[in-house]
């Protein structure tokens, strides 16, 4: 595992250094108990008085206070780290997708974003706040309780050290030789699961294809195989809680009865014999605190290679180095564009040109994948174009920086994205200064407003997640309203192909008829009406510009216009 | 006081519903045994090996070393092999339980749902309900496999500890009591704190992780509205959030653990003061000294380990409960009937009255419906008017509480399940895929269906296109991770399914939410080209495939209101227009 994806910052350095010293701590207050404890034994069974050992009883009860106090610093501390880490990765994660824009999730799966930004941290906290500080004490701690036994006998320590060592390569060697075969197991124990999952979540198809018991015998096999195929495996793999355990006893056991031999025979103080009995334990339980959080953080080393292969994306397009001021007006130029989207080999765009003048209304029409959406995508500079140019009122949008040139467009889209909040908070999202009254204006506009005003709670009305409490129709225009309100040169309207009520409709028409003059307009066109009402018409084929003209030129003219034409005809009369 | 009392019941309540599953692992009775005594030698095993080293330094440092040092020497090795063997036999047998106990427990599950399906179960639908189910499973087995051995250890072995030292000396083992008490007892103080914050930290990340979901849906919007960098400020607010949750609850954590440490502490050092005071009184062979402090201080390590998994009995209890309501749901319906399949078609509702339960009101009423061989019906109507239940209680998911559904003049009641429901194929609104190939996912109800077979149902489905144009054709895997299928793609895939089961009768139940034109036209196209062919249900929400029936009936408040064909049901302005007039909203 590697500990540079977040070590950089110098806060959180401070809190692993933190969490060592206070774990540091707790080691050598566990030794000070066990030292005093062998001396208070000791000179009791020297035939001391009571009265000599209370002093010692004293000591031992004020170092179990500091003790109990440092354990909960400790938690404290390892929460702090825990959080340092989880706040400087989440910040770093959020500002990378950021930058890395909307055509991530053409590479990355939204499910899969999320399990890193959010379980993807919670799980790898647990490497910097637990086993990192665990490791450097078990090293400083075991060390420092080994010299402090050799002050006193060499070889109580020599023999401690042996066992100390052995306790983590026998780990370790154990684990290399068996991980192997365990991950096998947990890997089995995972499809089993997604299958059954699988299995349950699909329960009303399976039983009423008549497949149930079918099924039912599938699952049971596979249950059975893997506990057979899973306990041939453990029963080598779990030898392992026996041996470290062996390992542990057996130093303790060694040290115990070695030195007893050389006190019977006079050769050691009793008092060493006292001491590296209660100290050895003491020894022996940063070791086993790293055995239980590595475990943790093996889980969570999962988590390592997708955080650092996202934080490795590069974003799609990068923000010009002196940025060309905002143009004054809003028309919009292709020239000669191609493009494919990333990890695809089939052009999207191909040597596309055309041009929208300052407040014309453009209908781009054509059938699903003729390319009509990807020009929003690099109007928007989602991409850039594998060539050619995109111009905004004479600029190239390269120049344009990417604040700006988003400032220049409103967007509606087909599956437009409505924030879990009021619908005055979305309808402010665009321009977060809007008054109430410039709320009703657009939502006038867009034939939202009595709707809004019908509802008890009015603009304050929570829409739920993604807007989940309104119909497709009262989403869109709500979406035009919003789109309205920020107030852009250039309007983009992606038009919703079906579902859609009538009343919604012919809200959406006099929407656009409200605009149409007053802003460019390019809207993607499904409807006849809306595309009977354009300006002027492209139309899309494979990516290419196959006809263009007034909707009364294209519809003598037949052609692909022509076949959308009538399939918009036979859909308007089922 | 009552707060205390009311603990008690709660603590009582979930005993009773965690143990209720005991007499479900009947065929493991002998593994749990096991489980148990292994993990008390392994615990017992430790004390006894820290108990002779304990015994041997106070016997030597008395100089009244035993004779035969060999024979301790023997002593404690052999009980330190036996305490690591013991250590090893209790992580296989407890695996070993574990294994067998998930496997119970899910295929029960798994039949548990099966019966109950597609009702709700605790008001959750079955999808959410299977991974909460599978989830809870995996807790129940962690508890049986690991916990209630170590339960049954922290019980046994402090108590075995305190008489060895009550034998050794009455007065230390009264002194040591109370301690074992309170540290038991110290996670059950913190209870409800911990639960409230353990809440408190669920909540928060469930709302970090939907806003971060939002985050990413949204982005497009986000940089439209160049409001990223407000929403990423709202999203580091809501880890600072999760963040204050997570510290309180370490603070908590980290007190209990500093209590139960010093308490430990503490009775090792209460034991030496009295050992100490009878020692000087001349009660007490002063060898046995380092002995006392070994059992003293080994005597509750078994307590402290499973104190931390106190807190977690209130997940258990509700695990506990999902898990045996899932696996006591009664069969829905009986499978006694022993008749041929008919050989007529015709359907027949006669006064079918129904409700999901005697405390719900009646979905259906009186309802009656005859729908002859090879018509094309639409069953139209508001969200719970009863369309669904028609389609339920055709395919027997349930039974009519009066009135009777017969197929070819044959009650339904009298056909052996899978023969009802051979004659019948269903496409559900909510369709699954299983992660299984296309061609898999197709055969689900005639799993012996040629090749041929299945590519002529996609041809009639018109999926055959899509299909063919994955780069693995009929081989690709749906489902996570496979072939991102559009509603529309998953809808075609569906009525595949069920065209090739060549069942008499079809049930569609038709997608409410977006389609896109081509698969809305598809749609359409399929049930012109099976009309006639078959019988067809159809569950309608849009307007466009209502017009397509012969028939439509419009169901309202679990009767019929209208019943006829679209230009005579448009012609009267009733229900239906009114229906129609709002547009195909999603029902």
């Amino acid at each position: 595992m590697r500990a540079q994806l977040v070590l950089g910052s110098s806060g959180i350095t401070r809190w692993t250094l933190a969490s060592v010293a206070v774990g540091l701590l707790i080691v050598a207050c566990g030794s000070g108990q066990a030292m005093l404890l062998a001396a208070i034994l000791a000179e009791v069974l020297s035939d001391m008085t009571a009265t000599s050992v209370t002093p010692l009883l004293l000591g031992l009860g004020g170092i179990l206070v500091v003790r109990a106090v440092s354990i909960w610093l400790a938690e404290l501390v390892a929460q702090a780290c825990a959080q340092a880490v989880k706040a400087d990765l989440r910040k770093r994660l959020l500002s990378h997708l950021l930058v890395l824009g909307p055509g991530v999730t053409l590479v990355r799966q939204t499910g899969e974003l999320q399990a890193t930004i959010v379980s993807g941290v919670e799980a790898l906290e647990i490497y910097y706040s637990r086993y990192l500080p665990a490791v450097a004490i078990a090293i400083i701690g075991c060390t420092g309780i080994v010299l402090v036994i050799a002050a006193l006998d060499w070889v109580s320590a020599l023999l401690l050290a042996f066992c100390l060592l052995a306790f983590p390569m026998v780990d370790e060697a154990w684990m290399r030789w068996r991980m192997p075969k365990g991950s096998g197991v947990f890997a089995a124990m995972g499809a089993f699961a997604a299958y059954l999952l699988d299995s349950l979540q699909g329960i009303v198809s399976i039983k009423a294809f008549g497949a149930a018991d079918a099924r039912r015998s599938v699952l049971a096999a596979k249950a059975t195989a893997l506990r057979q195929q899973a306990m041939t495996t453990l029963r080598v793999s779990l030898l392992r809680s026996g041996l470290t355990s062996f390992v542990m006893l057996s130093g303790i056991g060694v040290l115990v009865f070695v030195n007893a031999l050389r006190v019977d025979s006079g050769n050691l103080a009793p008092y060493v014999l006292l001491v590296t009995f209660f100290l050895a334990p003491e020894a022996f339980r940063p070791l086993s605190r790293v055995e239980k959080e590595f475990h943790t953080a093996w889980a969570a080393s999962g988590a390592i290679a997708p955080i650092e292969s996202f934080l490795a994306l590069s974003p799609a397009v990068v923000e010009p180095l002196r940025s060309a001021d905002k143009p004054s007006i809003g028309d919009v130029a292709f020239a000669d564009v191609s493009f494919a989207y990333p990890q695809s080999t089939d052009t999207a765009l191909s040597s596309l040109s055309f041009h929208v003048s300052e407040k014309e209304f453009v209908a781009l029409v054509g059938a699903s994948g003729a390319g009509k959406s990807t020009v929003t995508a690099l109007l928007l500079r989602f991409f850039d174009p594998s060539s050619g140019r995109i111009y905004v009122g004479g600029v190239d949008i390269r120049d344009l920086s990417l604040k700006d040139l988003h400032s220049l467009v409103s967007v509606v889209s087909q599956d437009t994205f409505l924030f879990r909040g009021t619908i005055a908070d979305n309808l402010r999202f665009g321009k977060p200064e809007a008054t109430d009254d410039d709320l009703c204006a657009a939502a006038r506009a867009a034939h939202i407003a009595d709707f809004i005003e019908s509802l008890p709670q009015g603009y304050e009305t929570e829409i739920g997640e993604r807007g989940i409490l309104l119909s497709g129709g009262q989403r869109q225009r709500l979406s035009i309203a919003r789109a309205l309100l920020k107030d852009a040169p250039i309007l983009i309207l992606d038009e919703a192909t079906s579902n859609v009520d009538a009343q919604s409709e012919k809200a959406i028409q006099a929407a656009f008829e409200a605009v149409a003059g007053k802003r460019t307009m390019l809207v993607i066109a499904h409807r006849l009406s809306t595309i009977a009402r354009a300006d002027r018409i492209l139309v899309l084929d494979g990516g290419r510009l196959v006809k263009t003209g007034t909707p009364a030129e294209l519809g003598r003219s037949g052609g692909a216009y022509g076949d959308l034409l009538a399939a918009e005809m036979e859909r308007m009369t089922q | 006081m009552s707060k205390g009392s009311t603990s008690r019941v709660d603590f009582l309540d979930s005993a009773a519903s965690i143990l209720g599953l005991i007499p479900l692992l009947k065929g493991h009775r002998l593994k749990l045994f096991l489980t148990v005594l292994s993990a008390i030698c392994s615990h017992s095993g430790m004390l006894v090996s820290l108990g002779v080293a304990g015994w041997l330094a106070g016997r030597v440092m008395t100089g009244t070393a035993p004779g035969g040092l060999f024979a301790v020497f023997l002593w404690l090795a052999g009980s330190i092999v036996a305490t690591a063997a013991a250590r090893w036999w209790q992580a296989y047998i407890s695996h070993a339980l574990a294994f067998s106990v998930i496997e119970t427990l899910q295929l029960g599950v798994y039949d548990g749902l099966a019966r109950a399906a597609p009702l709700d179960i605790l008001g959750l639908h079955t999808g959410e309900l299977a991974s909460v189910a599978i989830s809870d499973a995996a807790l129940m087995e962690h508890f049986y496999a690991h916990t209630l051995a170590d339960y049954c250890a922290a019980i046994l072995v402090p108590l075995m500890a305190l008489i060895a030292i009550f034998y050794v000396e009455p007065a230390i083992g009264i002194g040591l009591l109370p301690f074992l008490f309170f540290v038991a007892s110290v996670p059950y103080w913190f209870s409800r704190r911990a639960q409230r914050q353990g809440s408190a930290i669920l909540g928060n990340l469930g709302a970090l992780n939907a806003e971060t979901v939002e985050f990413i849906l949204g982005q497009r919007e986000l940089i439209i509205f160049g409001r990223g960098q407000d929403f990423l400020n709202r999203l580091m607010r809501r880890t600072s959030s999760v963040s204050a949750a997570q510290r309180q609850y370490g603070a908590r954590a980290g007190l209990e653990q500093a209590l139960i440490d010093f308490l430990t502490g503490s009775s090792v050092l209460v034991s030496v003061f009295i050992a100490i005071t009878r020692i000087n009184d001349g009660n007490l062979d002063g060898s046995l000294l380092p002995l006392i402090v070994v059992l003293a201080g080994g005597a509750l390590v078994p307590i402290v380990e499973v104190s931390q998994t106190a807190r977690k009995l209130g997940e258990l209890k509700a695990g506990a409960r999902r898990i045996l309501a899932i696996l006591r749901q009664p069969s829905q319906v009986a499978d006694t009937g022993k008749a041929s399949a008919p050989l007529g078609r015709a359907i027949r509702f006669q006064n079918v009255t129904f409700a999901y339960d005697a405390n719900r009101s009646e979905v259906l009423k009186g309802l009656d419906l005859a729908i002859p061989a090879g018509s094309l019906v639409a069953l139209a109507g508001r969200s719970g008017a009863g369309k669904s239940t028609v389609m339920n209680l055709l395919l027997r998911f349930r039974d009519p509480s009066a009135g009777t559904i017969s197929i070819g003049a044959l009650d339904i009641r009298d056909l052996p399940l899978d023969t009802l429901r051979s004659l019948i194929a269903y496409v559900p609104q909510d369709i699954h895929l299983f992660n299984e190939t296309i061609a898999d996912n197709i055969r689900l109800g005639r799993p012996d269906a040629s090749m041929a077979d299945v590519d002529e149902a996609c041809l009639m489905a018109q999926a055959d296109n899509f299909i063919k144009a994955l780069p693995d054709g009929y081989e690709t895997m749906c489902g996570e991770g496979g072939a991102k299928l559009s509603g529309g793609e998953r809808q075609r895939l569906a009525i595949a399914r069920a065209l090739v089961t060549k069942a008499p009768i079809i049930l569609l139940d038709e997608a409410s939410s977006n389609l896109d034109t081509e698969s809305e036209r598809a749609f359409g196209q399929v049930v012109d080209l099976i009309r006639g062919s078959r019988t067809v249900i159809l569950i309608a929400h849009r307007p466009s495939t209502i017009r397509r029936a012969d028939r439509i009936v419009v169901l309202q408040d679990g009767a019929i209101v209208e019943d006829g064909s679209h230009a005579t049901l448009a012609a009267q302005g009733g229900a239906y227009t009114r229906l129609i007039g709002e547009g195909g909203q999603p029902a």
